[in-house]
């Protein structure tokens, strides 16, 4: 199974429909409110989110070498591979 | 100010700067609702009222950006899905929020 990170922020409605999401589909998450954590832990993740292209927008799901920004359950599952 | 006094203010506020750029609140009552909620603990936090789906930092130029409303500084974007980031704002013409989808920036084709 590939390995899931989400960033996440603790007042986005978004991020916790895609914190359901994974949830509910019993896959187990590594996930890190970006508002909950220090300004240099901050900066690494904005660093990583960049690295893969993406902004300063959440949620930030990292599946596997795949990225996507924003909530995007067809496209989690399709990474997945449980579509 | 209440929380909820706070909520009405922001409304009040919002509705007068996003009427005129073709932007309404999401007839997403729920989601507005949160969204309000979650911007009046922004602002009593930093003292001013950011988006709550993008990354406060440290460089406070970029933070200008993310001031709620913050259409302004994303009208390609945003006028390519017909909503706002966080889902606040829609296109006056939409009826049914739930079929607008999020996508980043990077994939809204540069015209």
């Amino acid at each position: 199974m590939k390995n899931v990170k989400l960033y996440t922020l603790s007042t986005c409605p978004w991020c916790l429909k895609t914190k359901k999401f994974f949830k509910e589909q019993k896959i187990p998450v590594e996930c890190v409110d970006y508002d909950q954590v220090s300004p240099k832990e901050q900066e690494k993740i904005l660093a990583e989110m960049q690295k893969y292209g993406g902004g300063n927008s959440f949620p930030f799901v990292i599946i596997g070498e795949d990225a996507v920004e924003g909530f995007d359950p067809e496209r989690f599952a399709e990474l997945l591979g449980v579509v | 100010m209440s929380s909820q006094a706070r909520k009405k203010a922001l409304r009040f506020l919002f509705q007068k700067v996003v009427d005129p750029l073709g932007y309404k609140f999401s007839p997403d009552e729920e989601l507005v609702e949160f969204c309000l909620e979650q911007e009046v603990k922004l602002e009593r936090m930093h003292g001013i009222p950011y988006c709550p789906c993008k990354a406060v930092t440290q460089d406070r130029r970029e933070n200008m950006k993310i001031v709620c409303p913050c259409i302004p500084f994303h009208r390609e974007h945003f006028d390519a899905m017909k909503r706002c980031w966080c889902g606040l704002f829609v296109h006056k013409d939409v009826v049914d929020p739930d079929k607008l989808k999020q996508l980043p920036e990077n994939k809204v084709k540069r015209g």
